[in-house]
């Protein structure tokens, strides 16, 4: 709602008729005008709690008063939706599904559209896998899903999930994030030349700062009794096959079997997540990771 | 932050403001005739014109924030006046029950009991009526008043007897608290009675502006049931000695200003470690007034905490299968050798001279050196458990910072010394290290020297 200059032209016609002086009517309308200047503050003033209609600076504010994180590296679209569903969020912190919704809207489009002019979704999938851990040798893994619609399923897991191998240990969790296919224009695969974390971009493809909120953003929202192992990233969509693996989908609960890329690398939790190289056994010297996914360990 | 649509417009502005539309529209408003119909006009219009700004301006804030929105009686930055007013529920009030669904806490009237003993020459039985008496303490407060006190209950003391009875103070607030055997003064007589209060008589003042603010903001800590950090940290920090928590009226605060918690466990394992104004040791000590679940002279204030993170009811704090641990952080002492100077015509009877902490008593450098020691125990009871740069709970504690602090010492409010030449030798290092669990207390600041230049 706004109405500048709604006093200044109801002033004008209900002055006109017995305040013809030329003086006189242009001070009563110029009061009439300052009335509007104050009455568009106040407006602007109590829009400052409306995370949808607040100007910029209120952003401070207002994470302060909803305990709301925001991130250098959070879009403004973002920063408006969290700051709008706090509720949510805060409601959700400690379970997966509250670390995923607290990172997806990092992805909302300009003015926080979730799809472009194509209709392709600006958010991406994201999964997470949490193993139990269990030092008798029977953890299980179940992974978490959110799609770009805000729809959230969760299976057990068909492997284990073993990236670390620590299985002895309990709650360790990993998130996944597909990245939409209009974010992904900029992403290229790991091209193998120079150091894989340039120290702006890690393999090569998203900026590392982005990782890094989106980590801090996870801990933010995680239980104080899990352990959050690692992000990884990739261009690729839940149903696309892995390059050179027809059929074969990236980080796919249901596949129960896993196998070494071509290349060397493998896609599958091996319990190697300290070493993109490896460096012993009989894969030595070959990477222990798929080139289609960027790794962010958190330790 | 001074956004202009949270200032009051001066009427002078508002003119200016008025003159500059209509000039820039044609008017020809160069030649006021003082006192003439145009200019009466023109200040009327400015006044009802300001008038409105202020509340604009007053609804701009009681929205925006819960740092702007103010009740009367609260300072106010951008309204002097307000603090001058008393306290009836306002924007900040408004904003609190409305959006976050908390009340603030009033001030309630000291209550207590009193010991009617009617054992005087000639006695006779007495029957009172409630609210028919009226006491006072015998001790002034600092404005030189004496609070007056009700029977808040009718009774009979009979003849050669004694009887105890509540009473209620007819001003809330702290200031009309009494300790035991303050009250011996009757201002309506009763012949040949006498009376003394047996126990304290105690109320509480209206919840701080800036307690409400942080109450407002946590109330959602508690929304979550799957154990995030913030439920554990909001159930130490706001647990009471009766059992109750969060937004509570009752009881007192158990005094735990800050909850470390460990955000990363792979052993199921949850540990939290507590602090209070003046460090984590003394909350292994048992509370001495407690109820509900709670043992006066027993329950210690950490196992107290603990109970309200495990067994508050209708609360999840600990998911199922989480092991939680609470204890006390672990007092790290850190004394502070400091040099500062400052200019002797800064303080009052300064006269220049190096003088060494403490200063004798009753000298204008003694009174500095309190204001510096209450400083830095203001800034240790701030400093987070495990200090600054976490890693795994285990952080460090800056000597600049230790510096920083000598430049902010005040005398009077709102007015920093000017400090110059400021050092401090201990600690020697850059940092001074802290483990998982530890929290650095002030050690004092024996050798310290402060120059009136």
């Amino acid at each position: 709602m706004s109405f500048p200059g709604l006093i200044q032209s109801i002033g004008a016609r209900i002055a006109a008729w017995y305040l013809g002086g030329k003086n006189i009517a242009t001070v009563i309308e110029a009061a009439n005008l300052t009335l509007d200047g104050a009455a568009d503050g106040m407006l602007v003033g109590m829009r400052r709690s409306q995370p949808y209609r607040c100007t910029t600076d209120a952003f401070a504010d207002l994470s302060k008063d909803r305990k709301i994180r925001l991130y250098p590296n959070e879009s403004e679209a973002s920063k408006r939706y969290r700051l709008a569903h706090w509720r949510q969020i805060r409601r959700t912190r400690g379970c997966h599904y509250g670390e995923m919704i607290n990172v997806q809207p990092f992805f909302l489009g300009p003015g926080g559209a979730t799809v472009d002019s194509s209709g392709v979704s600006f958010l991406p999938w994201i999964r997470v896998f949490h193993q139990s851990g269990d030092p008798g040798g029977g953890a299980l893994t179940t992974c978490h899903t959110l799609d770009p619609l805000g729809n959230y399923t969760w299976q057990r897991s068909a492997f284990a999930w073993n990236w670390d191998g620590n299985t002895s240990q309990w709650s360790r969790f990993w998130m996944v994030i597909y990245l939409p296919a209009n974010f992904a224009t900029s992403f290229a695969y790991w091209d193998r030349l120079g150091s894989w974390d340039d120290g702006v971009s890690i393999w090569d493809g998203v900026p590392s700062n982005l990782l890094a909120s989106i980590v801090q953003g996870v801990l933010e929202a995680k239980a104080a009794h899990s352990h959050f192992g690692g992000l990884i990233v990739t261009s690729l969509q839940p149903t696309d096959s892995i390059p050179g693996f027809s059929g074969s989908h990236p980080f796919d609960p249901t596949r129960s079997a896993w196998s070494a890329n071509s290349d060397g690398s493998t896609n599958v939790p091996v319990g190697n997540w300290a070493s993109p190289i490896w460096t012993s056994g009989p894969s030595f010297g070959l990477n222990s990771r798929p080139g289609w996914a960027t790794f962010y360990g958190i330790g | 932050m001074g956004l202009f649509i949270f200032t009051d417009e001066t009427v002078a502005s508002v003119r200016s403001k008025i003159i500059g539309y209509a000039t820039t529209a044609g008017g020809a408003l160069s030649n006021w005739i003082a006192g003439g119909v145009g200019f009466q006009i023109l200040n009327t219009v400015s006044m009802t014109v300001q008038e409105f700004t202020q509340i604009a301006a007053k609804a701009s804030r009681a929205f925006a924030s819960l740092d702007t929105a103010t009740d009367p009686g609260d300072v106010d930055p951008y309204d002097p006046l307000n603090q001058t007013y008393a306290y009836v529920p306002g924007g900040l009030s408004d904003v609190g029950s409305n959006f976050y669904g908390t009340d603030r806490i009033l001030a309630t009237g000291a209550v207590g009991p009193i010991t009617f003993t009617n054992t005087g020459p000639g006695n006779v039985d007495q029957h009172v009526s409630a609210f028919q008496l009226t006491f006072q303490r015998t001790g002034a407060n600092s404005d030189g008043s004496r609070p007056l006190y009700r029977n808040s209950s009718a009774f009979t003391c009979l003849a050669n007897q004694v009887v105890t009875i509540p009473i209620v103070a007819v001003n809330p607030g702290t200031s009309s608290n009494a300790t035991s055997g303050q009250i011996v003064t009757m201002v309506s007589t009763l012949p040949g009675v006498t009376v003394s209060n047996p126990g304290s008589v105690l109320g509480t003042d209206l919840q701080l502006a800036s307690d409400y603010r942080d109450a407002c903001r946590e109330a959602a800590s508690l929304t979550s049931p799957n154990g995030p950090s913030d439920s554990y940290r909001y159930l130490a920090v706001t647990g009471r000695n009766d059992g109750t928590w969060g937004n509570s009226t009752t009881g007192n605060s158990l005094g735990i200003t800050q909850a470390y918690v460990s955000n990363d466990s792979t052993t199921g394992i949850v540990a939290v470690y507590y602090k209070g104004a003046s460090g984590g040791s003394g909350l292994n000590g048992a509370i001495p007034t407690a109820s509900g679940p709670f043992v006066a002279g027993s329950t210690t204030y950490v196992q107290a905490a603990n109970y309200l993170i495990t067994n508050t009811p209708g609360v999840i704090s600990v998911p199922d299968a989480i092991t939680f641990s609470g204890q006390a952080a672990t007092d790290v002492s850190v004394p502070v050798v400091y040099t500062v100077k400052m200019p002797a015509s800064a303080v009052s009877g300064a006269i220049a001279g190096t003088y060494t902490y403490p200063g004798s008593a009753g000298t204008a450098q003694a009174t500095v050196f309190a204001a510096i020691d209450t400083a830095y125990a203001a800034y240790f009871a701030a400093s987070a458990i495990g200090g600054e740069d976490q890693t795994a709970g285990a952080g460090v504690i800056y000597t600049e910072d230790l510096r920083g602090v000598l430049y902010q010492i005040q005398l009077n409010a709102g007015v920093n010394l000017p400090a110059y030449g400021v050092t401090v030798t201990t600690p020697a290092g850059s940092t001074t290290a802290l483990a998982l669990g530890h929290d650095a207390i002030y050690g004092g600041a024996a050798s310290s020297t402060l120059t009136f230049v």
